[in-house]
This record gives structure tokens, C-alpha cells and sequence, in this order.
């Protein structure tokens, strides 16, 4: 495979220790693949790696923070800095399935919710997973993660004053009047934080995952 | 390396290695190299050598799961690997006849019930379904696990993990199987049932290669290998266990300096009369209240300069004795006494007191390389010192960053990351972590668990140096020779532990009532019915709860969530516990509608804001909505297995596959998701407790500790998952899993009569209220 780059010979002892831990064998940054389901978007590494990624949403999911003290009933959860650094690192394919997968859990619960958690989701990671594909630098990064975040807060606000009726008994107007105050703030909000974590997180986060 | 005598056996080669070598750094240097070798059908290999001689790396490439850089490769007849590089349809053929075990079990469970993990591979090989429970029959039955089909893995012991991994691999019958270390994070008594396991498949005709340090396991094989660069047992990396700190580099720091490596003569207990630096009085500990005792009247007492080993089997508390002994879990009863300040049952530490106790203490968790964040070794080591000492420059803590390498002897490796290191390196590295902060006490669990002679070695005579210093040290360990090289008095846990002798007998009992009960209790209604339909007819209910608009309607609906309940056979406490939570959600939705609704006769008036009586039936009805919802939730995922839910979820998603969407592979990623979280949960807090030991802490301190203390301890939960993941991808590969392929399945999803019967219930209640509803009730 890189016999162009075997250097002439050396001794079979190595002199710097060589790494043998499975972490090590994970990140190999090219080859030593057998050729059978080992690469590709939908290899065994990166079912493994979405699959990881999937949990930590979840696990993120479940966590509730209150971040805007007008609201303290409206809280943060911080699973979609996950979907987006599965986006950004590994296409939209990822992004979508880190994305809707981590929302399941939430179906047995909150249906309606969970559906809505997926359409967010979906308009908060694709144009970023979408762009990070073709141009890496970092203001086109930055730049899709901030049309992401404002299609998120749109269809967000949108479903709000779809869905908050079927559980309290308000008008869509009623709801209207809480977006300026109240909705609007909140969504900003959490999607600037998820888009700024993930935008600082990507890099380091990928340089330690494999491709 | 020594190679086999490859010609003129008269049994065939199952593996043959010529001149492999592999690299991952494009040949700046080499995992292995020239290596050859074979193997031939019926032999029971050993393949030893110390830490970072390849070992792994060959195990893989015999196992056919890493393809080398030079050199070729034939395996069970199929050359894989030549000059003109990897054959993959060759080691697509060779992978059916090669079991691949690892040292993790829990990296290589798949799926949340063991007869699914055991038919996973079977089923990627596309077994006819009619034959796949026997398959898993007859492989439980070689592991010694039958009836345990039922059971989720995660629950299970290590030992019984591993023979879950193991009975995987022999469900799909291979001629070759490749094991690396795979006990070594097994008690004695898991081993002796491993490796009786490989011996009577060898006996069988199967052909092993198994990757070890330990030598009483070698002495299973018929034939050793040893890898090693150059000589045997030679020292596997540079830089030499017999480094001595030069006089300049000890003078730099002031407090008690750290002692030369090897200072000490092997009876390292020379001063056994120092003070007392830890005393614990009568401990008992449980996790919680409704389970058993985990220690009982534990009493020990720990002298300066005094090397005491604590041995006993797993699962006695040994670590969570250490883990109380560290201070970083309270005991339900007794005390203990840390250099002077007392900890007790009933009072939780001050920040005075812990910020007295916790440089005295060093603790070194089992595995401790999973707590290495950094970016260089020397910074990770400098790490907590700067946290535990204070009022030290910048550059001291350096420089007992440096001295503590160099009593390790692995000062070569300051200025290198810490995760492009072997296993054995990491793990030197770690105890040099804690050895810069000079703790007056050093407590490790198992320290020198899969170490090669010559990590051990360096880590014996440091260790024997310190308690020389008069640092008091307590270990956990496996190994009589460990305590004999120490010079240490072992303790054993079953003596002092008065819960051990119950507590054992109720542990063996609580492992294996998972199958019993689920095999007396009977199976739900909702458990026998196709996971599609049930998962379908649940939305469908979940979704009529919106239309509850009067009370006369909620009864229908009542009623039938409470069907639902019955048919998954949900235990009311269970209901209660996993309800709970979700309370508060229910009461804020009743008193947001209360507030809202401001028609019909007012009920009282709070301040400005009437109470009106329609307020009232709103918040009912729309609060019930929400109650229908979480019932029929909880009846459904406390009825069916996750496995279950995945797969008809998969199955309902599955017409999307044409659209190219791919479904199958969605489905093992949600799978491999729930496998993960309890993990990564276990990861989060092994982490945060052996950080806090380094005096990272986010719970406590200033906002600056804090953001300084998040790297410590996220970096390290993210390269635990990371690592996980690595290992599971490959156990998903060594199970033949590939992208796209046909598979068959354990239990195929078929739709009966009860399916027929949940889905006329459904459409009943919901025409009922529908009717309701159009009646204006």
C-alpha cells in the first residue's frame, strides 16, 4: 500500500515505542483497511462513531437547563451541538441520522415534540453539513452554521404557533403574542449557543474521531 | 521473532504471515515488522511480548480485520494481502471462518439481549432463520451461559460478558480464532473459566491464537510466540527502569523530594512503625437503600512508609473500598480518619476539609490512562500539581511534571501526546499524574493490570521507592507475585469484609434471576405482539390524546391507556418510579391552562387573576392528554425490549430503502446507541471522580477552576466513547457486517392475531371518542 514510501531498511525493532493501543488503531489515518465495509459513509467505523455520537445526543437531550429567566419553563438541552459536529465532520447523511436518532427516546413521551425536535434539528445541522462538505474554511463554516441557526429559530417559531394549542387551550394569536417577549428571545438563544459550540468544538472533535 | 517451523507439517496452514509489516505513520516507524509466521489448522498458539511489540497489530492482521503495509497475507487458504495490496473479496471469504475476541467485553456487546448478540453474526451470514436458534443454543452451551438467552448483557459480570463475546464468535462456527487479551480484565476465577472454555475447543479442533502476558495462560498453548524487539522479555521501550534522578533535577523542588528509582531493597517495607495516616473505623457501604451491602464493618489502618495489598476475588468491594478510602464517595456507616480530618456517614466533607485532604490523597484508578487529557505528557502530569499545590510557579509544577517521569523512566516521552502512546506507556504515565502531586498516600486498583514485565518492573520500583519516602500506599491486586516484589502485607478483603460471605452467595443469585424471572413471569401481551404494529397503534393512541377536548371523553381514553398498561403487565412502583420525573411537566401544563381560560363562572379569585370553573376542566382534560401519552409510553417500552423497538422501527422505516435511504444501517446505529449510553454514563463518572483526585473539580471552586477543570474531564469521556467506538467497529467487522448486506433474523417480525386484536381496541376507543366528540360532550 505505501511501498513508495518505505524507507530503504530498518532494523525490525522500532526506535520511537509504537502505538499498538486500540485508540490508536481507530484514528490510523489512512490504509489498513481489508477493503470490506471499512470505509465509506456507511462503514463499521462510522456506524460506531454515529451510533457514539447518537448516545451522547440523547444523553444531552435529557439534560434541561434553564437559560432564559423570563422563561424558566422553556429549557436548553444541548443535543444539537452534537448533531451539528456530526453534520460539519461528517456530511449531512450523519447529521440527520445523529440528529433525528437522538430525538427517539422523546417519541415515547412527547410525540408531537420529538416530531418537531426532528424538523429543527433538521434546519439547525443541513445547510451547515451541506457547505462544510464543499468549503472548509472557517467563515464559510461559520457563515452556513449562522443560516442554519436562523432557519432553526423560523421553524421553530413556526411550529410553536402550530403545536402549543394542542397543549394549552390558546389561540394561535395568544401564542403570536409570546413570540416577540418570550419565543423569539429564547430561540436565539439556544441557537447561538449551539451554533457557537459547535463551531468551537468541531476541529479539536474531529481531528480525534476517524473518517 | 521467532517463527514456526512452517514446513513438513502434515496439517494444513490456516494462517501464513510473510515479511508483514505495518505502520500508522507511513513508515516513520514500525507496530511490526519482517514479521512471518504460521499457523496450522488445530494448533493452540501464544502470542506474548511486552507492551507496544505489536502484538495487537499482528493479532489483527492474522484475524484478518487490518490489512499490513508490506508483505503478504493468506488466510484460511484466501491470500488477502499481497504486493498488488488487499483482496476484498478474499477477506470477505476468509472473515466467515475467523473469530475475532478482544479484551473489552463490553466494546464487543452489540445488542441489549444475549441471544441477540449471540445471533448477530449468524444472521450477517445470512444462516437460514430455522437454524439460527440453534446456533445460539449450541454456542451458549459451549460457554457454559445456557438460559441465560434473556438476559441483558450489560448486567452481566465481566467473566460472563466475555463468554457472551466469546459464544458470539462461535455461533458462526470458525475454523481460526484470533483472541487478544481477553482476560485480562477478568478476576481469577472468569479466567480459569475462559481459558477452560478455549482448551476444550481446541480439544475440538479448533485452531487458537491467543495474545497474553500472563504466563499462566501461556502454559495453555503448545506452541509460544514471542514478539518482542529483539530479545525476550527485553525492555519493550526506551529509556531504562534503572533511571536515577540526577541531584540537579531533585534539588529543584522543595518539598519531599521523590526517592531514585530502585533506591530501595525489594522488602520495600522498611519502615512499617510510621504514624498513622489513614484509619477507617467499622466502614459499611451500599449504593443505595434497596440494595445489598456492598462492604460491612471494614476496618484497616494504613501506616506511613507501609505497603499494604488488598487482594480478593471481583466483586468483593475491593474498589469501592479504595474508592471511600480516597475520599471520593461518603460511607453509609463509620468513619475514616485522612491525616488527621474524619469523614463520616453523616457529614459531607467541608471545603476546608477537602481542600486539606485531597493533596494528601493520590489516587490511581483501574485503567487510569482513561484520564489523560492533554496535549503533551508533561502538561497532564504538570496538571495536578498546579491544582493541588498552591502558590506553585509555573514552572515548579513543571519541574515535578519532569521528576516524576524520570522516577518512571519515561522522561523520553514529555513532549509527546499522550494519546499517540501504548497502552503501557499511558498507564506509567497516569501513576506519574498522580506521583507529581507527592501525595502522603497513594491508593491504585490494580495498578499493573495488563502490563508487560518491564512497565512492571519500573512501576515496582517506584512504588517501592515512595513507601521507602514513607508515602503510606494501599493496592488492589491479583497477584501473589505482585505482593511478594513489594514486599507488601496483603490484606485480604473476604477477612475484613464481614459482607463478603452474604453478599457474594446474593450476587451470584442477582446475576442470574434476570433469565428466571423473566422465564417465570409471564411474557406480555404487548411483548408477543410485532414491534411495527405496536409502535404504530401507540402513535396512533398518543396522537387521539390531542383531540380530548370534555371530560366525558376522557374516560374512553383513561380507559384504554390503562388496558394498555395491563397488557404490558407494568408493575405499578415502576410506573410511579418512571413517571416521577415527569410530574412536574403535567402540573405546569395544568396551571398554565388555569391561568389562561378565563371563561365561565369564577371559583376564586387570586389577587386580579379569577379561577374560573371552565380554567379548571381545561387544565384537567389538557393535563390527561399529557398523563394518556406517558402511560402509553411506559406500557409500550417497559413491555418490549429494545431490541424489539429497534428492530420494528427499522422494519417501518424500511420502504424508505428504496429511496436509498439506508435503513438497516440507521437501525444497528440507534441499536449501538442504546448499547452505548450506559457506557458512556460509566465513563462520566470513573472520570469525574479520578479527575476530581487530580483536583479538577466543576462542582466546586471559582468559575476560572471551573473552565480550566471542563478539558479534564471532557477530553477524557470523549476518548473513552472514541476508543469504545473503535473497538466495536471492529467487532462488527470480526461478525462479518457489512454495508447493505442480506441478513436474516432471530426473531423475524410477523404480524398474528394479537396484533389484529390491540389494533380493533384502538380503533374502538378512538371511534368512542370520536362519537363523544361528535355528540359535543
Amino acid at each position: 500500500m505505501s511501498d513508495s514510501m518505505t524507507p530503504s531498511i530498518r532494523p525490525s525493532s522500532v526506535e520511537k515505542p509504537s502505538p499498538t493501543d486500540t485508540d490508536h488503531l481507530a484514528h490510523h489515518p489512512s490504509g489498513h483497511s481489508t477493503g470490506v465495509g471499512d470505509h465509506g459513509r456507511w462503514s463499521t467505523r462510522r456506524l460506531a462513531v454515529y451510533a457514539l455520537l447518537t448516545a451522547l445526543a440523547m444523553a444531552l437531550s435529557l439534560v434541561s437547563i434553564p437559560i432564559f429567566p423570563a422563561a424558566p419553563f422553556l429549557k436548553y438541552d444541548p443535543s444539537g451541538i452534537v448533531a451539528l459536529v456530526a453534520g460539519l465532520v461528517y456530511g449531512p447523511a450523519a447529521g440527520t441520522t445523529v440528529g433525528v436518532l437522538g430525538v427517539v427516546p422523546h417519541v415515547f413521551t412527547n410525540p408531537v415534540g420529538a416530531l418537531i425536535d426532528v424538523l429543527v434539528t433538521l434546519a439547525l445541522v443541513l445547510p451547515p453539513s451541506f457547505v462544510a462538505r464543499r468549503h472548509t474554511s472557517r467563515a464559510a463554516v461559520g457563515g452556513s452554521l449562522v443560516l442554519g441557526g436562523l432557519l432553526a429559530v423560523l421553524v421553530a417559531l413556526g411550529l410553536n404557533l402550530l403545536i402549543t394549542p394542542l397543549y394549552a387551550k390558546m389561540t394561535v394569536s395568544q401564542v403570536a403574542a409570546m413570540i416577540l417577549p418570550v419565543l423569539l428571545p429564547f430561540n436565539l438563544l439556544k441557537f447561538t449557543l449551539d451554533t457557537v459550540c459547535a463551531f468551537l468544538l468541531c476541529r479539536p472533535v474531529g481531528a480525534r474521531l476517524p473518517r | 521473532m521467532q517463527t514456526a517451523g512452517a514446513s513438513g507439517s502434515p496439517t494444513p496452514l490456516l494462517a501464513r504471515l510473510s515479511d508483514v509489516g505495518v505502520t500508522y505513520d507511513g513508515g516513520t516507524s514500525w507496530a511490526v515488522r519482517h514479521v512471518s509466521l504460521g499457523l496450522h489448522e488445530g494448533e493452540y498458539v501464544a502470542l506474548v511480548g511486552p507492551n507496544g511489540a505489536g502484538k495487537t497489530t499482528l493479532s489483527r492482521v492474522v484475524a484478518g480485520l487490518l490489512a499490513p503495509d508490506e508483505g503478504r497475507v493468506e488466510l484460511l487458504g484466501h491470500m488477502v494481502f499481497d504486493a498488488d495490496g488487499p483482496h476484498p473479496q478474499d477477506y470477505r471469504l476468509a472473515r466467515r471462518g475467523i473469530g475475532a475476541v478482544f479484551q473489552n467485553p463490553q466494546d464487543q456487546i452489540l445488542t441489549t439481549r444475549v441471544a441477540e448478540d449471540v445471533a448477530f453474526g449468524p444472521e450477517n451470514l445470512a444462516v437460514p432463520e430455522k437454524a439460527l436458534p440453534g446456533r445460539v443454543a449450541e454456542a451458549l452451551a459451549d460457554v457454559g451461559l445456557e438460559g441465560l438467552d434473556g438476559s441483558d448483557p450489560g448486567r452481566l459480570s465481566g467473566g460472563q460478558q466475555q463468554r457472551v463475546a466469546l459464544a458470539g464468535m462461535l455461533a458462526m462456527h470458525p475454523r481460526l480464532l484470533v483472541l487478544d487479551e481477553p482476560t485480562a480484565m477478568l478476576d481469577a476465577r472468569a479466567r480459569d473459566q475462559v481459558l477452560d472454555i478455549l482448551d476444550r475447543l481446541h480439544r475440538r479442533g479448533t485452531t487458537i491464537l491467543l495474545v497474553s502476558h500472563d504466563p499462566r495462560i501461556v502454559a495453555h498453548a503448545s506452541r509460544v510466540i514471542r514478539l518482542g524487539h529483539g530479545s525476550d522479555e527485553s525492555d519493550g521501550m526506551t529509556g531504562s527502569a534503572a533511571h536515577s534522578l540526577s541531584p540537579a533535577a531533585s534539588s529543584t523542588f522543595s518539598a519531599t523530594p521523590l526517592p531514585p528509582a530502585g533506591a530501595s531493597t525489594p522488602s520495600g517495607v522498611s519502615c512499617p512503625a510510621g504514624p498513622v495516616v489513614l484509619e477507617a473505623r467499622n466502614l459499611s457501604y451500599r449504593y443505595s437503600k434497596d440494595q445489598p451491602w456492598v462492604l460491612r464493618g471494614v476496618s484497616l489502618r494504613l501506616r506511613a512508609g507501609q505497603i499494604l495489598a488488598l487482594q480478593g476475588p471481583n466483586g468483593s468491594g475491593k474498589s469501592t473500598l479504595v474508592r471511600l478510602l480516597a475520599a471520593l464517595a461518603r460511607p453509609a456507616e463509620g468513619s475514616i480518619t485522612l491525616c488527621g480530618t474524619t469523614i463520616r456517614a453523616d457529614h459531607r466533607p467541608s471545603r476546608r476539609d477537602e481542600r486539606a485532604i485531597r493533596p494528601a490523597i493520590g489516587y490511581v484508578m483501574q485503567q487510569p490512562q482513561r484520564q489523560l487529557f492533554a496535549d503533551t505528557v508533561r502538561q497532564d502530569v504538570a496538571f495536578g500539581p498546579r491544582n493541588l499545590l498552591p502558590g506553585l510557579g509555573e514552572g515548579e509544577g513543571g519541574d515535578l511534571a519532569d521528576d516524576a517521569l524520570k522516577l518512571l523512566g519515561i522522561s523520553d516521552l514529555s513532549d509527546r501526546s499522550p494519546f499517540g502512546l501504548s497502552g503501557g506507556q499511558q498507564r506509567l504515565v497516569a501513576v506519574a499524574d498522580v506521583l507529581a502531586c507527592h501525595p502522603r498516600m497513594l491508593l491504585l486498583d490494580e495498578p499493573s493490570a495488563g502490563l508487560d514485565a518491564s512497565a512492571r518492573r519500573r512501576l515496582y520500583a517506584a512504588l517501592r521507592g515512595c513507601a521507602s519516602q514513607g508515602t503510606a500506599i494501599l493496592l488492589v491486586t491479583h497477584s501473589d507475585q505482585e505482593v511478594r516484589r513489594l514486599g507488601a502485607t496483603s490484606v485480604r478483603i473476604d477477612r475484613i469484609n464481614h459482607a463478603t460471605a452474604q453478599e457474594a452467595a446474593s450476587y451470584e443469585a442477582s446475576a442470574r434471576p434476570n433469565l428466571t424471572q423473566a422465564r417465570t413471569r409471564q411474557v406480555p401481551f404487548l411483548a408477543r405482539t410485532d414491534p411495527r404494529s405496536t409502535l404504530i397503534l401507540m402513535l396512533a393512541a398518543m396522537l387521539t390524546a390531542f383531540v380530548l377536548t370534555g371530560p366525558a371523553q376522557l374516560m374512553p381514553a383513561l380507559a384504554g391507556a390503562a388496558v394498555f398498561l395491563v397488557l404490558g403487565r407494568v408493575n405499578p412502583r415502576r410506573l410511579a418510579r418512571v413517571l416521577h420525573p415527569l410530574l412536574p411537566l403535567v402540573v405546569l401544563l395544568a396551571v398554565v391552562n388555569l391561568l389562561v381560560v378565563r371563561t365561565g363562572p369564577v371559583l376564586v379569585r387570586i389577587g386580579a387573576l379569577p379561577l374560573t370553573r371552565d380554567g379548571l376542566w381545561t387544565a384537567v382534560v389538557y393535563s390527561a392528554r399529557l398523563v394518556i401519552i406517558l402511560l402509553l409510553g411506559c406500557a409500550v417500552v417497559e413491555a418490549t425490549s429494545p431490541v424489539r423497538l429497534v428492530d420494528g422501527l427499522t422494519g417501518l422505516l424500511s420502504p424508505l430503502a428504496r429511496m436509498g435511504v439506508h435503513v438497516q444501517e440507521i437501525g444497528l446505529v440507534l441499536a449501538l446507541a442504546l448499547r452505548f449510553l450506559p457506557l458512556i454514563a460509566q465513563e462520566a463518572q470513573d472520570v469525574l471522580l479520578a479527575q476530581r483526585a487530580r483536583g479538577a473539580d466543576i462542582t466546586r471552586g471559582g468559575p476560572a477552576h471551573r473552565i480550566r477543570s471542563l478539558p479534564a474531564l471532557c477530553v477524557p469521556v470523549f476518548a473513552a466513547c472514541a476508543r469504545h467506538a473503535g473497538t466495536t467497529a471492529l467487532a462488527l467487522d470480526a461478525r462479518c457486517y457489512e454495508e447493505g448486506i442480506i441478513r436474516t433474523h432471530l426473531v423475524p417480525l410477523r404480524m398474528t392475531w394479537r396484533d389484529g386484536v390491540l389494533a380493533a381496541g384502538v380503533v374502538t376507543v378512538l371511534a368512542a371518542i370520536l362519537t363523544l366528540g361528535a355528540m359535543g360532550l
